[in-house]
């Protein structure tokens, strides 16, 4: 059982290496690879429950390299729930970027990237220490580039550039963090409530911790990547960046706040009031630049950045309730944001349209594809009985048991705010304003299968999760909140 | 209510899954129209049997509810539960509306035809109508406002049916309104749970007396919510125009159940959460303050809806602005009920009584005004007239129906008006505040004006107000009496 996080890390890195040196030129059996490779790293994540649900942790490490620079790899709790979201999302992803790449080029080296991707990601949740984080995260950093421009064209190497430049930044920052940290610490993993004393020196490391996990997470004022890299991508690269790997920004956060720093020592040098502010700023920006774009992907793509904003703002708030919250709203944001891309992506392999005013009416071309993107929409705009209904309702007592009560007024503006670019797209695509639309009848979708179904079921699970709880992820979440309080 | 509360205590409540029947049956119809969606008169069919089905349970739990109240809870809901309890007051709610809304799916036969949109209305129309009745059926304010939306999200599509660019822009406003009016009755619950830590519908001025500023920005906040669906001035404005372009058989649902959704959940927070348990108390004191502030927005409400309806040219908007004017006055009820407090019987009967009148009549007139609209397909003042002749049956129809709502003697309305005439007085006589009696004068001049404007809808459509100035309409028959009219130049 203990070499069960290593093996969910090795195995996708290991399936890239077999598509890349193997079977370059064949594309088919690369596609195996990929999918067989997905699915087993989703079965070794989801075969940790039972040991780590009842919180204790899996790992094993290894001392070929020498401290500090050691990393093995370990799960908690925290880690299960990431890399069980992370390997099911990738799993539909891969399956999606099957229909996906009919048309498309340099398939294999597609596949093998973005499950090398799938390994760095989940080499990044299930690592015991920050040595290991950082270095996953380079790797996904690398591998997320090499996605971004996968297309080749001056749109993506532009956005691409932009993306890798400051990721590299943000893993900069995280590397002075670190050596601060090991300078006052002696060490670097991860301890339950954290080893660290207050100092000005832990401050500047707190801050350079909190600028590097913000790149990555989409933090005002470094979130400006996102708006290019996110509609750049392919599709399901989208899905991926969108709804899995601005989280393992949100993750490293709350990693470096509860396993090193600790809770009070990050409230007596007040970078919580910063990260409150900020995650206040990214939450309303964000939906104020999504309703001026008319290019979809765009506007999700600023949905993205105030959704993080919830995220990092329930952080901030360091109650155990508000940590509930947050870690439903990272399940429930990757399946509605990862809902929302494919959908996106849809469109565009069956009609070729990126911007929101040419798609009046095409709900009567792609039924399918339409009502997933509406039942994703109408989620993420928090109405019950849906998923992110509950993670805004535990992020609005949380911050009324803080006594900021200024903060659900942020959310329910949000939320409004929400409504007003979702519903519309809606409105236009089912009911198109003109008399002639009124005749038209249904016809099915012309998407690759493989397209339609991942997208169809994540959507599905996106209200499937919300009907009768508590289900798992609601469980995991309390019982990971209560041990990090 | 708490005016009957020794008598409530003595009943029992029993268990009954009925409650959530009654929601999930238009829903499951919902679900079977989309099914045979390529037969139209079976759909219509289908949608006429769901709602009469979800009416006759409505009617099975009358005597369980005799009883007592009726309760059901799902507690596993979304970690929140969904639980209902049917008292009389949701009851009367529940018969009426789904009587009602089962009348207008029958009347809706023009709705065929249509292509793929007429499944559409009678969908969504089955889907508002499982949402506006799970508003009734609730035990608690988290279960009513998922009920709210479900239904403010579900009548989007019913008002803009027509998908015309104004119907279009009309329904973007009532969408918009509606969920905010949504989220501000949101964080008033989520203030209500964070400091009493319950949201049932119960009597918590206790919990909530020792709040301070925090109960009135719940109760203004709870207002906004259930203000807007109840059209209270000047919360309003999504109405006029809603109204005018949104379907007449939408029109109907909406004046004679779907503002008396948000006028429940007026009632429900300003008569029933804000009011002390102890019938003695001295916390009465801040239901009376709330209540004096309802009356006076219910009095204003009345006399804009009535002077504006007098002003409009457009036969559906003056039903809108009476529709507005009507609200007032069950707003001014749901005020003087909570301002008197337990001496506020009469008030409470009156507003009841005229919140089943108002949608019986108003209904009624909605679908008269569809009928008229399907022959002339205009309903501007200028350019009908002279319909009596075309539309016998409507027209003595019309005049019942005018009558009860301007408060004739021997029809429904005048009970009603003048129970809340009483109530109206009695608040008056309680503190003897002088403001109050100019409220009752208001209220009597816009009884008048209520006439006013009636007589002037049904002058305009069915007399012959000038000579050669009439719309002899599509019927064959007309060509004899046609002979007097001339067409519009």
């Amino acid at each position: 059982m203990h070499f069960l996080p290593t093996l969910a890390v090795v195995i996708p890195l290991v399936s890239a290496f077999f598509i890349i040196v193997f079977s370059r030129s064949n594309v088919i059996v690369s596609k195996i690879i990929a999918v067989a490779g997905a699915i087993l790293t989703f079965l070794s994540a989801l075969a940790m429950y039972p040991v780590v649900g009842d919180g204790s942790r899996l790992g094993i490490g290894t001392t070929h390299l020498s401290p500090p620079l050691s990393f093995f790899f370990q799960a908690d709790a925290l880690s299960f729930f990431m890399g069980v979201v992370f390997s099911f999302c990738f799993m539909l992803i891969i399956i999606y970027s099957l229909g996906y790449l009919e048309h498309g080029h340099a398939k294999a080296r597609y596949l093998a990237l973005i499950i090398f991707t799938e390994g760095a990601m989940l080499g990044i949740v299930m690592s015991a220490s920050l040595i290991g984080f950082l270095i996953f995260f380079e790797l996904m950093t690398v591998g997320a580039y090499l996605l971004v421009i996968h297309e080749e064209d001056e749109v993506a190497m532009f956005a691409g550039a932009k993306f890798l430049y400051m990721s590299l930044a943000a893993g900069l920052c995280i590397f002075f963090g670190m050596v601060i940290t090991y300078f006052i610490g002696g060490r670097l993993d991860f301890v339950p409530g954290g080893y660290i004393m207050a100092s000005p020196l832990a401050r500047y490391a707190l801050l350079a911790f909190l600028l590097g996990f913000g790149v990555k997470a989409g933090m005002f004022p470094v979130h400006i990547w996102l708006p290019d890299a996110h509609p750049a991508a392919p599709a399901p690269v989208s899905a991926m960046l969108s709804g899995l790997s601005i989280k393992t920004g949100a993750y490293g956060l709350i990693r470096v706040i509860h396993d090193v720093y600790g809770v009070d020592v990050v409230r007596s040098l007040s970078l919580d009031r910063t990260l409150l502010v900020l995650a206040v700023i990214t939450i309303l920006l964000g939906s104020a630049m999504a309703l001026q774009e008319d290019h979809l992907k765009r506007r999700l793509a600023y949905s993205s950045v105030a959704q993080i904003g919830y995220i990092l703002l329930g952080i901030s708030l360091l109650t155990e309730r508000a940590m509930f919250g947050v870690l439903l709203h990272i399940f429930s944001h990757a399946l509605m944001k990862g809902t929302l891309f494919l959908c996106a992506g849809a469109i565009i392999t069956q009609t070729g349209k990126k911007y929101i005013s040419e798609m009046k009416g095409i709900g009567y071309e792609m039924p399918v594809v339409m009502m997933s993107f509406t039942l994703a929409a109408v989620t993420i705009v928090g109405i019950p009985p849906f998923n992110a209904f509950i993670s805004k309702w535990q992020l609005a007592l949380a911050s009324l048991e803080t006594g900021q009560a200024i903060l659900v007024a942020v959310l329910m503006a949000s939320s409004l705010l929400n409504a007003l670019y979702y519903f519309p797209i809606i409105s236009a695509v089912f009911m198109p304003s003109g008399a002639e639309y009124r005749k038209k009848s249904f016809i099915r979708d012309k998407v690759p299968v493989s397209m339609l179904w991942t997208t169809a079921l994540m959507a599905l699970l996106c209200i499937g999760f919300a009907f009768v709880q508590p289900h798992w992820p609601v469980l995991v979440a309390s019982r990971i909140a209560a041990s990090l309080f | 209510m708490y005016f009957t509360a020794p008598a409530a205590q003595a009943m029992e409540s029993s268990y009954s899954v009925l409650p959530l029947l009654i929601v999930l049956v238009p829903m499951a119809g919902a679900l079977a129209c989309g099914l045979v969606r390529h037969r139209e008169h079976l759909c219509h069919l289908v949608a006429s049997a769901a709602a009469f089905v979800a009416f006759i349970m409505s009617a099975i739990l009358f005597p369980l509810v005799k009883k007592g109240d009726v309760l059901f809870a799902f507690e596993k809901f979304i970690g929140l539960g969904l639980f209902f309890r049917v008292d009389f007051i949701g009851l009367v709610f529940a018969l009426f509306v789904s009587f009602i809304w089962f009348l207008v799916i029958l009347n809706s036969t023009s709705f065929k035809g249509q292509g793929h949109s007429s499944t559409r209305y009678f969908i969504f129309m089955l889907l508002t109508l499982g949402g506006c009745l799970g508003v009734f059926l609730t035990a608690d304010f988290f279960s009513l406002f998922l009920f709210f939306e479900a239904m403010t999200l579900f009548s989007y599509v019913l008002v803009v049916h027509e998908q015309s660019e104004e119907a279009l822009s009309a329904g973007r406003k009532y969408l918009f309104l509606g969920i905010f009016g949504g989220l501000c009755l949101l964080s008033a619950i989520l203030l209500l749970f964070s400091q009493t830590g319950t949201v049932k519908i119960v009597s918590s001025m206790e919990a909530l007396a020792g709040l301070g500023g925090v109960n009135y920005l719940i109760a203004i906040l709870f207002f906004i919510g259930f203000g807007i669906k109840a059209a209270a001035v000047p919360l309003h404005v999504w109405m006029p125009r809603a109204y005018e372009f949104a379907p007449s058989a939408v029109n109907a649902i909406s004046s004679a159940a779907m503002l008396k959704a948000g006028a429940y959940g007026l009632i429900r927070v300003y008569a029933v959460l804000f009011t002390p348990h102890d019938v003695h108390s001295g916390l009465w004191g801040i239901t009376e303050n709330l209540g004096y502030a309802v009356i006076w927005i219910g009095i204003v409400t009345m006399a804009t809806g009535a002077a504006l309806a007098l002003s409009q040219t457009h036969a559906k908007r003056v039903l809108a602005y009476s529709s507005i004017s009507q609200m007032g006055y069950i707003l001014m009820g749901i005020g003087a009920a909570a301002y008197l407090g337990h001496h506020g019987a009469v008030s409470f009967a009156g507003l009841t009584y005229h919140i089943i009148n108002h949608a019986f009549f108003k209904a009624a007139m909605f679908l008269m005004i569809g009928a008229i609209y399907l022959r002339t397909k205009d309903l501007n003042y200028d350019r009908l007239g002279g319909l009596w002749r075309s539309f016998p049956v409507t027209a003595v129809a019309f005049l019942i129906a005018g009558a009860a709502i301007s408060g004739f003697p021997a029809f429904n309305g005048y009970a009603s008006k003048t129970l809340l005439h009483h109530a109206i007085v009695e608040a008056l006589e309680h503190r003897h505040i002088t403001s109050l009696w100019f409220a009752e004068k208001i209220f009597v001049v816009t009884s008048g004006l209520t006439f006013c404007y009636i007589l002037r809808l049904f002058t305009t459509i069915y007399q012959q107000v000038e000579p050669g100035r009439c719309f002899t309409g599509n019927r064959p028959r007309a060509a004899g009496g046609g002979a007097h009219c001339q067409q519009p130049a």
